[in-house]
Order: structure tokens, then sequence, then C-alpha cells
């Protein structure tokens, strides 16, 4: 996108003029036409400095090869996925009705083998990126975990802790997101050594296992709560534990691999 | 031949007063007892609860969000309303009543008596540890409310507090307060909540910084908020009484006597007040009396030459009106009514179904040769004859016109100069078992009752027969057998008596509990007659008043410190967070160190 920088400026109230700057340049970015000479008043002016000096994704927000960009486009798959899971979901597994107290193992073992598809999905967003591996990871994982943390979480926490009852769920739900979201870090990992044509043959199967174990944590999790009773603020830790050690299995994988060759 | 109505075969297991399948969370609420109060003021309604802020915490590019108030604001809650059975919140408290003259319109924090300061505070007390002196010093303390926990299993309650209660509870209804008083049957839930209550109350002032500082992140306080509208008079109210008849064989002008039982029931909540010994028991006799004679009357050999008049009287306990309007159609209104004509006597049954003592109330002692005194003697040697074991005695009291209220039923006949008394084992009629909460199913011994039943039956028959002229013998038992007074019957009656509150303002027209006793009624007796009292609009006797049952949300409420406290952590959180963040790359090159170290061996 080519625009002049030698245009002028005038600024209605000073009568002084400025060389195109600031929200100018805004414009022209984001409408893609040139401005030559028009009048702004003197704070609309400081605003486009100031706005000049805002992060890259919101300069030029429709820009392909920003980071923001490209996390949006991972939550977008993200959703995707799960509309398939969902069907998919719907379609063969019929609804358990067995007792109230009574945790269905097979079921549940079966639609966390339907997550699957996440990696699938991780890796189609890693895959349209290019770049180096730290930057795809980071990336597939911010924008997946943020469309999880949006479609699962917001809803609830916006109704339920906006509401005049206090419970400490609220507070547990978002040391929660925060746990999600190393585990994605970790998932996307994975499936980026998983899917390296030239990983070495002896890291297939360590890597293979971290993959399927953070596939079924969830449910790991949940068998675990249901067979120990567990409370909601033990469970958490857990949960932090598990996930803990798988980031540091899979970190000390990853660093081997990249630093290796 | 069984005698039991359909409708009064109730199954044993009917919920009692207990456990009645009432919708949860009503709460109710009763305006002053005599009903006579004046419009209440109007009372500035409190803030609504205030907005909450909520602020986004970004945190890793993840956006955390945290539920956040600003200090001093109500924070957390706990919402009694949310149906949802599987939350452990759920304040399922059946009952509660409210006594407060003004607008019960609620919203203070919890407090038991324990707290040092309980102005504008809710404060929740126990009935076993309810005295008047804690009563008055809560009214004092002008406290925002007053929430009285009553135990769900009436029996395992002392007497003397039973007692010590039922002579309060007058002078509660007598007393004008400002303060909103609810009475609640207590489960779990509100026991749950009345000890974190007394927890909190009692560790106050009283403890070091650091206990203070974890009792705000651990203990509950309770915000008590009712939503009640404005109890307003209700106009038009129409209090029912049931008449029904056996006519006696003979002449035309047959003496007449009446038996008379009022079905209301009276206490301080009257949500609460299922009145099983007053009047409950007096109902179900008169009902058995209904069904025995009925059977006597219906074989010509054993119909005897009296007419018998039964009359189930509504506003018992508002001064009979019932029985007044009744006396006031049938005396000034009609030209020829049984009640005109030739009454041998009224029999008004109250408060029957406890104790070793029977006492005969009457306003004027009876004189010789009249046919009250000879239902006196045959009452005496019934008694002296078969039951031994009771003791009996006749009560004078006249009629005090300058009091505002009868003490007995039969006053009312007696005012219209019939002969009349009022059969009841209780000796005064000041007892507070007759207008208290505390009359519940467990005060009636329903072997007691079939006893006296059996007492006054036999009396009765001796009277209406002439048996003793006739040269019976004393201890002759008419009603053995097949004609025995059945106990199973009585019992069913006093379950379904006592299965819902019956005060006055809860009786409706058309309520199925009248119409079950309308039914009962005519199963025995012919010409059943309705009547229906209204208040004049003028100068009325009586007023009624509706929102008798609120419900109460007990909202779980941190203190302003908690919000603090919370937010610390939350900011101690993320400050570790990001330094975790940012001093990534020391943990990625000690794994990097080590791994090549592996290798490297």
């Amino acid at each position: 996108m080519a625009f002049r920088c030698d245009a002028k400026v005038q600024c209605f109230f000073s009568r002084r003029s400025y060389s195109l700057e600031g929200l100018h340049v805004l414009l022209q970015l984001w409408l893609g036409t040139d401005l030559h000479y028009v009048f702004l008043p003197r704070p609309v002016i400081h605003l486009g400095r100031v706005t000049l000096m805002a992060p890259d994704w919101l300069r030029r927000p429709w820009s392909e090869y920003n980071a923001f960009w490209r996390c949006v486009q991972a939550g977008a798959t993200y959703l995707f996925v799960q509309l398939c899971k969902m069907l998919f979901l719907a379609t063969f597994f019929p609804t358990w009705e067995g007792g109230a107290g009574l945790y269905d193992f097979v079921g549940e073992f079966m639609k966390a083998t339907v997550d699957l598809a996440d990696l699938v999905g991780l890796h189609l967003v890693m895959s349209r990126n290019a770049g180096k591996g730290e930057y795809k990871i980071m990336v597939a994982a911010t924008g997946w975990a943020t469309a999880e943390l949006v479609m699962s979480r917001c809803i609830p926490l916006w109704v339920g802790a906006r509401g005049i009852e206090f419970d400490w769920k609220y507070i547990q739900m978002s040391i929660d997101s925060n746990i999600s979201l190393v585990h994605y870090i970790v998932m996307a990992a994975l499936v980026w050594m998983f899917t390296r044509y030239d990983l070495p043959k002896h890291y297939r199967l360590p890597v293979t296992f971290l993959l399927g174990l953070s596939i079924y944590k969830t449910f790991l999790m949940e068998s675990f709560g249901h067979l120990f009773l567990l409370g909601s603020w033990t469970a958490l830790l857990v949960k932090a534990l598990l996930t803990g050690l798988l980031s540091l299995s899979s970190l000390t994988l990853f660093v081997t691999l990249v630093h290796s060759n | 031949m069984e005698f039991v109505p359909s409708c009064l075969q109730i199954p044993q297991s009917l919920p009692g007063p207990a456990a009645a399948n009432f919708p949860l969370y009503n709460l109710y609420f009763w305006r002053r007892g005599d009903g006579l109060t004046e419009e209440a003021e109007s009372t500035a309604h409190r803030t609504p609860l205030p907005p909450i802020v909520s602020l986004f915490l970004r945190l890793f590019g993840t956006i955390g969000l945290q539920h956040f108030t600003p200090p001093g604001k109500r924070h957390s809650a706990l919402d009694i309303k949310t149906t949802s059975p599987s939350s452990p919140w759920v304040w399922k408290v059946p009952y509660v009543a409210v006594l407060s003259t003004r607008n019960a319109v609620l919203n203070t924090e919890a407090r038991t008596l324990e707290a040092d300061i309980l102005s504008r505070r809710c404060v929740m007390m126990r009935l076993l540890d309810f005295s008047y002196e804690k009563y008055q010093k809560v009214l004092r303390q002008s406290a925002g409310a007053v929430v009285i926990i009553l135990p769900a299993n009436m029996s395992a309650v002392p007497q003397d507090i039973l007692r010590q209660f039922m002579e309060i509870e007058p002078e509660m209804v007598a007393m004008e307060t400002i303060v909103p008083v609810y009475f609640a049957v207590e489960d779990e839930e509100l026991i749950s909540i009345y000890e974190q209550t007394l927890a909190a109350s009692a560790s106050q002032g009283s403890s070091s910084a650091a206990e203070v500082l974890l009792h705000t992140a651990t203990a509950n306080g309770f915000q008590m908020v009712t939503s009640g509208a404005q109890s307003k008079a209700i106009s038009d109210w129409l209090v029912t009484s049931i008449e029904g008849r056996l006519m006696g064989l003979g002449a035309e002008d047959l003496p007449t006597i009446v038996i008379v039982a009022h079905y209301d029931s009276f206490g301080v909540a009257p949500w609460l007040s299922y009145g099983a010994d007053s009047n409950g028991s007096g109902v179900s006799m008169l009902l058995e009396l209904a069904r025995l004679f009925s059977r006597l009357y219906t074989y010509k050999r054993t119909h005897a030459g009296y007419n018998l008049l039964f009359f189930a009287s509504g506003g018992g306990k508002f001064n009979y009106q019932g029985t007044k309007r009744w006396l006031e159609d049938n005396l000034d209104h009609t030209d020829s009514s049984l009640l005109q004509d030739n009454v041998a006597f009224v029999l008004c049954l109250d408060t029957l179904g406890q104790g070793d003592t029977l006492h005969l109330h009457v306003s004027k002692p009876p004189r010789e040769g009249t046919l009250q005194h000879t239902f006196l003697r045959e009452l005496e040697m019934v008694i002296a004859s078969q039951f031994p074991e009771v003791k009996f005695s006749m009560v004078h009291k006249k009629i005090n016109l300058a009091e505002d209220m009868l003490a007995w039923e039969h006053e009312r006949f007696a005012i219209r100069r019939l002969p009349s008394f009022t059969v009841s084992h209780l000796e005064s009629h000041r007892e507070g078992l007759r207008n208290s909460i505390m009359d519940v199913r467990l005060r009636v011994d329903t072997s007691t009752l079939t006893r006296n039943t059996r007492i006054i039956a036999e009396a009765l028959t001796r009277v209406i027969y002439n048996l003793t002229e006739k040269g019976a013998p004393e201890n002759l038992q008419i009603f053995t057998e097949q004609m025995q007074v059945q106990q199973e019957q009585l019992d069913a009656v006093m379950q379904w008596l006592t299965s819902q509150p019956r005060a006055a303002q809860l009786v409706e027209k058309d309520s199925t509990f009248l119409h079950t006793l309308e039914y009962s009624l005519s199963r025995y007796l012919k010409d059943i007659r309705l009547h229906y009292v209204k208040a004049d609009k003028r100068d009325p006797e009586f007023v009624f008043y509706d929102q008798l049952k609120q419900t109460v949300h007990a909202y779980r409420v941190k203190p302003a410190v908690f919000d603090l406290l919370l937010a610390l952590c939350i900011a101690a959180y993320l400050g570790v967070a990001y330094i975790a963040v940012q001093n990534f790359g020391l943990l990625y090159k000690t794994v990097q160190k080590l791994s090549l170290k592996v290798k490297q061996q």
C-alpha cells in the first residue's frame, strides 16, 4: 500500500502545517487512499500521533501478516472444529441415560477420543502459518485458547460473577482458564513436533504418549474426581499439577529437538 | 357397617404440620392478632442492590475475568429463590409468619442474640433460647426484623419452654411493634444459616486481627431480603359456619338440643396455627356425635323426641362472630326456627383432647328441674360410675360485658337467654393453649378424646331418652360394640383437621376444608345450611389483612474487608504470573542445559 508522505496538512486551529502523520497515516492505511490536504483539529492530530505508537495489529488490523489476525483465524478454526465435533457427537453418541450418581466411563472415554479433532484443527492452523516453530505454536495456542475462553467461559462468568451471588467457583474458573492456556500451548507444541518430517524415530513414542495424555487429560481428571470424590479446589490443584508435569516433559522434548540439530 | 366417610379416610402417613406439602419458600406474614390494625404507614424502600462492577483482567493474552466489587458493597449472595435442587443453598423453609404493623419489606444482615449490635439487623433466635426478656431486648435495640425458628419436631421441646411461649404469645399478638417478626419452621438449611450466623455473631469483637481476617475469608454472613408487598385489609371476607340437624320424632314443638363447636384456630402466625386441641378436638367430637346420633335416629325404636341441631361455627377466635350472626339470623330475622321455639340447652364443645379433667363452664348455675340441670347430673353420674379417673367440676363465670372478648362460646347464647354451657378440659378461658401455634397434633391424645366423646355421648343419651327416670342402671353402657365411639374415625378427623392451618383468615368460602366439613356433616345430618358473616363496612368488628406469608431470601454475603483481601490476592497472582512469563527464559535455559548434559553422558 503506497501513500505519499510529502503531503501537507494544515491544522484547523493553528494554521500551522504538519507533515502527513498521525491520523492521516492511519486513515490512509485503513482506507487505502491518499489524503492530500485535509483540515484536522489539533487534538485529532495528536490522537493520530499517539495511535501510531499503538501495536501493529491495532494499526493494521486487516493485514494478513500479523499475529492478531492469525489468532483470529485460529479461533475461527476452533469454532469450526467444535461444530464438527458436536455434529459427530450428536449423530453417533446416544445420550447417557444412566443414574444420576453413576459415571459413564466408556461413553466419556469415547467422547474424549473425539477430541482428537482438536489436534487436527491445531495442525491445520499451524500448517497455514509460515514462520518459526515457536511462533506457530504460540499463535495457534493463543488463538485456540482465547476462542475456547470466549465460547465456553465468558458467558457463565459474565452472568454468574456479575450477579449478586458470590461463589468461589468463578475464581476457580478463571484459574482454570489459565491452566487451559498452558495446556493448549503444550498441545500445539506436541502437534508441531509430531508433524515434523525430520522428527527422529526415538522421539515418536514419547511425543505420541504425551499427545494421548493431553487429549485424555480431562477424561482422566473427571474419572479421578468421580472415583476419589475430589473437592473442587483439590481437583483444580491436581489439574494444575498434571498440566505442569505435561508441560515440563513437553518442554524438555521440544528443547532437545530444537537444539539437537 | 362402616361410617367413615370416604373423604375422611385419610391415610396415617398424611403429612402432618411439620411436613405439610406447601410450596417452597413461602414464609408467612401476619398482622396483629386481633385483626383490628390501623392502616399501615408506608415505609421507604431501601436502596436496591448496588450495581456490580466487573473488571476484565488480562493475563497472558488470555482473559481472566474476575468478579469484583467496590469495598463496602454487597458482594456475595445466596439466593434461596433458586429452585434448583442441586444447589446446596436452597432454603426450604416452608413457613414463616411475620408479625408487624408495618410494611414487612426487609433488607438486613442476619445476627443472633449473641451479637453486640442488633439495631437494623435481622435477629434470629431459636425457640429454645426464646424468652420474653430477650424478645423485649431485641425490640428495644430496634432490630430490623426478628426471625423465630420453631423446631420441626414439637415433641422434642421441653414442656416449660412451650408453656412459656404460650404465655408470651398473646402479648406478642397484642404488642404493637414496628419490627417485623417472622416465624420459620426449622430445617437443615435454616439451621445451617443459623449456625453460621451464630458463629459470626459470637466471634465478633473478641478475637485477634488474624482470626478476623481468616474468618472473613471462610465464614458467611447472611443478608435477609423480603420482597413482600404492603399488606392490605381484605374487604368482604366471608366467615362461614355450617349448620345441620336431626329432627326428633313426635309432635311439632319438640325441645331442641344444640351442639356447637367452632372450627377455626388461632395463633401468633396464622399459617402455623393448626389448632389441634382448640378446637380440632371439639369439631371431631361434633362429627362423631353427629354420626352416633344419626344412627340412633334412623331407627324408629331409637328415634328420640328431641331435635338435635349441630353447628360448626366459624370466626370462633374472633369473638364468636359466626355464632353471633347465626343467632341474629335465627332469632331476629326469621319467624320460626329451632332456636326460637324450645331450646333445651346449648352444648358447646371446646378443647377436649387432653388431660383427665372435665369442666362444665356455665354463666349461670342451672336451676333444679331444667334439662340443663339434668344434663349436668347425668354427666356427673356417667363420670362417677364409668370413668372414675376423670375429675369433673362445674365452673361458674359470669359474663363480663365490659370485656372486648367473650370468654366461652356459650356466653354468646347466654346473652340471648338460651340455656347453655361449654365442656372443656381447661379450667380457665385464659389458658394459652386456646390461642397458640404450639397447639399441634401432638397435643391431642386420641384415646382421651375418645373417652371424652363417650362421656358426653352417654350423658346426652341419658338425657334424650330420659334413662335415669326410666330406671336404667347408672353404669349402663350404651355406646359399645356396634355403636361404639370409633377411635380411628376421631383420629382420622383430627389428622385431617391438623393437616392445614385453619385460622379464620385462611379458611376461604370455597376452600376444600369447608367443602369437606360440609360434606362430612351432610353424610349424617339433614338440612345443611351455610351461614356467612361479613364485617360491617362502616364499623367493622374484625378486619383481616393479607400478606400472611412472605418469601425471605437469605443472601450469602462477605464483608467489605473480604473484597479488599480478594483483590490483593488476585493482584499477587497476576504479579507472580507476570514474573514467571518474563523469566521463562531462565527455565528454558535450565532445561536446555540439563538435556545437553544428559546427551553428553
